[in-house]
């Protein structure tokens, strides 16, 4: 077979060994104790998510009443490709230095972000990884960059601190990081915080952000944030948004002026 | 509480507070000691978190700062009357996977670790990192983890997950991190009595540069003071300053008639 690029609106099943094989791994656990039964409820389960010939290549008890399964199968299913969003694609994005460069030509004076990792989430690993000088995976953090005041609060930060150090720092940006995701604690955190800056009448000079393993863009906009950033994502990610939507929210301010 | 609730292990760091919650550093030192000596006195091993600074900035940079730490907490808590055997100093296993005898460098520290205090259990935390969604390679990175742990005789294990850094492990995970660690336990059993460090061996001289580099580290803090070499962001990368951070108006100089009988209790020599 030839590794030919795909097409817009062609399909695509998954593939493990030939062609269009649609064949899937997947794990999961039910609450029956390991034996015929419970592989056979595993088998139909996974036929019922679109698996041919489903297969349960192993099974461990877990617990008296708890086994765990792996099975391989052949999904049915196909996908048509279509165009992602722009947003997605590296290339749309800048590197530091040219990031740099837009603020001092552009914007004329220092970008001020101010980040935390929000609530009761102790975890810091996100937020560290867009701030931090060294920053993460060769990418340095924002804290590295010229023409950006980056400011890291660190974990279990209320949103009312938050925003008040936003608030005394005349803050541009506000990053948010979230690692928890337990019954949705995220979602209410994160909705919080936004009330709040609607409550306080911040929005409109305020870029805002959230991010963190769980979070998509798409979820980010639905809570009424900006954007929206996920694994993978580096600081250079972040701060070209914050600078496009800067500039971005500029042009329409003098458009209607 | 803990003490109360009969627990067996509590974290209890004297620098974590400061720099990961911004608590004041007078504060922190203050309510450390004296948690330290319910603890000591209840029977309950303490943890510190030197894992964190690991996390926090480079593993290999920052591997002297933790060894530094380590020997501070264990002072501290020495001087609170807590028990060696219930002293476990932190350690993780966070080198970049993608690192050369980034292995060897894991097993170095660790090793370290266990000879520095051989009276206390170390507390070693496993890679969180630079974990990022692949749950076979997460797994297979426990495996070593889970090696150098028992090579080294690590007295008090946080089991790595596959899951690690996508959510809460769900119950498969936790069985499977079990699974795996027992599997490792058991074929690796006495391999730490097989083992000798060449002299001069990438193990041997990493272990020495970063003892020489912490020991430097607190030479040099005997002339800041262990407030200066905070507020110098020695630890973590993070820098603290003494007059900031929550909780500073809670410090009171106390008065020539102060007393307070619990110290006493808790730090009569058994």
């Amino acid at each position: 077979m030839n590794a030919a690029i795909p097409q817009l609106d062609s399909t695509v099943k998954a593939y493990a060994d030939h062609s269009d094989d649609g064949i899937v791994q997947l794990s999961f656990s039910l609450k029956l104790p390991d034996g015929p039964a419970a592989r056979r409820a595993a088998t139909e389960l996974a036929g019922k998510m679109g698996l041919r010939r489903p297969e349960v290549v192993y099974a461990l008890g877990l617990e008296a009443s708890v086994t765990f399964f792996i099975v391989y199968g052949e999904c049915v299913h196909a996908v048509a490709v279509t165009e992602v969003n722009e947003r997605d694609t590296d290339g749309a994005f800048k590197d530091r230095e040219e990031i740099e460069a837009i603020i001092a030509r552009e914007i004329g004076r220092p970008l001020i972000v101010v980040g935390a990792s929000t609530g009761t989430d102790t975890h810091s690993v996100g937020i560290d990884a867009i701030f931090n000088m060294k920053g993460y995976n060769g990418h340095y953090g924002l804290e590295r960059y010229k023409g950006i005041e980056a400011h890291n609060m660190g974990s279990q930060v209320s949103n009312a601190a938050l925003l008040a150090r936003a608030r005394e720092l005349r803050a541009d940006a506000i990053l948010v990081s979230q690692t928890v995701t337990q019954q949705d604690l995220h979602v209410q955190n994160l909705s919080q915080l936004m009330d709040m800056v609607e409550a306080e009448g911040l929005r409109d000079d305020l870029i805002m952000i959230c991010g963190g393993p769980r979070i998509s863009n798409e979820l980010a906009k639905e809570l009424g944030f900006d954007a929206g950033f996920s694994r993978g994502a580096y600081a250079y990610h972040v701060a070209t948004f914050i600078v496009g939507e800067m500039l971005r929210r500029r042009a329409e301010a003098t458009r209607w002026r | 509480m803990g003490a109360i609730e009969g627990l067996d292990n509590m974290v209890n760091d004297a620098l974590y507070g400061v720099l990961y919650r911004d608590i004041n550093m007078v504060r922190t030192f203050i309510d450390q000691r004296v948690s330290r000596m319910i603890n000591g006195a209840a029977g309950i091993v303490i943890n510190t978190g030197e894992d964190n600074y690991l996390r926090t900035a480079d593993a290999v940079q920052a591997a002297p700062s933790v060894v530094a730490s380590q020997m501070i907490n264990y002072y501290l808590a020495v001087e609170s009357r807590v028990p060696e055997a219930q002293i476990a100093v932190g350690n993780s296993f966070e080198i970049d996977p993608g690192l050369r005898n980034g292995l060897l460098y894991e097993w170095a520290q660790a090793q370290l670790t266990r000879e520095l205090f051989p009276g206390c259990p170390v507390k070693f935390m496993p890679p969180t990192k630079h974990m990022n969604g692949n749950i076979f390679q997460t797994h297979a990175v426990d495996a070593l983890f889970n090696l150098v742990t028992i090579a080294t005789r690590q007295g008090i294990q946080t089991l790595g997950v596959p899951t690690e850094g996508i959510f809460t492990p769900h119950i498969q995970d936790r069985v499977l991190a079990l699974q795996a660690a027992h599997y490792v336990f058991e074929s690796a059993r006495d391999l730490d009595a097989e083992i000798q460090f060449r002299p001069g061996g990438i193990i041997e001289t990493r272990a020495r540069e970063v003892l020489r580099e912490a020991t430097e580290l607190l030479a040099r803090m005997r002339e800041t003071g262990l407030f200066g070499a905070i507020e110098a962001g020695n630890f973590g990368d993070v820098s603290r300053s003494r007059s900031g951070g929550k909780g500073r108006d809670g410090i009171f100089e106390t008065d020539a008639s102060y007393l307070n009988p619990f110290v006493d209790i808790f730090t009569r020599q058994n």
